[in-house]
């Protein structure tokens, strides 16, 4: 069995930094919309994207997050296979998800803001908050 | 300490998957690989190491079945390298090394699982005060309570290391270094009372005005975390 490869792209040190620290609320984020098992959030996360590293490191995170009851879990039998074990949000995930998502857009917009050329001041005053 | 959280939930799920991981991921390389993550993860506690090898085997298997033609050797390459899967174990359960620098002030405390206590922002912001206070009747204690705040400061995760120098130099150094002068200059030229009152009222005013700083930043990293 040969490691290495954690993912086909090479991720730069800030970008997988960047990635670590919000994955646990893009996890969360899928959740969002009913309960899942582990391979179906896999599966989303690597085609969204924003999987950081190896999908493997997702479990780590997820029994943190149902240490921290964050998510409860359940299992259900399957018409194919093995039962699967269900993630779902508490209603304590559910408010970390919700206070995440209106902290993001206010880090996001001051990063924006950060980051953008300086040259020419738009008129567009959409960072303020 | 914070690791009590552990204490009752997920336990049912090692064993729970043992039953049916067991048998038909029986593949050589599969129960290498597990074994593998089993090996590197040994610095976790047994419960959560079975658990984590529990949550791989579940995954493995469940994969294997949605992926008829799919072999193990190309689900083991995606879940990735095993000490990898083991040093984020390590990470997540605070019991790793190093966290990135960077990424603790995101996912550590987040986490909020930094081991050791740590005081409360109101007790880092009220000792320097305090010293200030109190240092008036009895210099020593004064001294004290200055050196045990700055001890604090700088341990307390509710501020940026920038932010803490900028608190320290404001609520204890400035302080500090205005006593020293008035003791130089001041007073052996014999100060009035409204000298006096003056370089009293100073020293509070930045002391206070340090503190009330440190207040108004102090970031609850762990307030966000539950409810």
């Amino acid at each position: 069995m040969e490691p290495g490869d954690p993912s086909n792209r090479t991720a730069s040190k800030a970008e997988s930094q960047l990635r670590k620290g919000v994955l646990e609320y893009c996890v969360l984020a899928l959740m969002r919309d009913g309960a899942r098992y582990g391979v179906e959030l896999l599966r989303e996360l690597e085609e969204t994207g924003a999987l950081a590293t190896s999908q493997g490191t997702v479990y780590p995170l997820l029994s943190r997050l149902r240490r921290d009851r964050l998510v409860d879990t359940t299992w259900q039998e399957s018409a194919s296979g093995p039962p699967r074990r269900y993630y779902e949000l508490t209603e304590a995930g559910r408010a970390a998800l919700a206070e995440f998502t209106g902290t993001w857009p206010v880090f996001r917009d001051a990063v924006d803001h950060l980051l953008a050329p300086k040259a020419q001041p738009q008129a567009s005053g959409e960072t303020g908050r | 300490m914070n690791t009590k959280k552990s204490q009752s939930v997920g336990n049912s799920a090692g064993n729970n998957t043992g039953n049916n991981a067991g048998n038909s991921t029986g593949s050589e390389l599969v129960r290498d690989y597990l074994a593998t993550v089993e090996r590197e993860a040994s610095a976790l506690p047994a419960e959560r190491r079975q658990e984590l090898v529990a949550d791989l085997a579940e995954h493995i298997e469940i994969a294997l079945a949605e992926r008829p033609g799919g072999s193990d050797r190309e689900i083991l390459r995606e879940l990735g390298d095993p000490r990898t899967i083991a040093a984020t174990a390590l990470q997540e359960s605070g019991f790793g090394p190093g966290v990135l620098p960077g990424a603790g002030a995101v996912t550590g405390a987040g986490a909020g699982e930094a081991p050791g206590r740590r005081s409360p922002a109101w007790l880092v912001v009220l000792l320097p005060v305090l010293a200030f206070g109190l240092g008036y009747l009895w210099v020593p204690l004064g001294f004290a309570l200055k050196v045990a705040g700055a001890v604090v400061l700088f341990r307390s995760r509710h501020w940026t290391k920038s932010q803490k120098w900028t608190g320290f130099g404001l609520t204890t150094l400035a302080p500090s270094l205005m006593n020293v002068a008035w003791f130089l200059f001041s007073y052996p030229n014999d100060p009035s009372q409204t000298e006096y009152w003056t370089a009293i009222v100073a020293v509070a005013v930045v002391t206070v005005a340090g503190a009330g700083w440190l207040w108004r930043v102090r970031s609850d990293a762990n307030a966000g975390q539950r409810q």
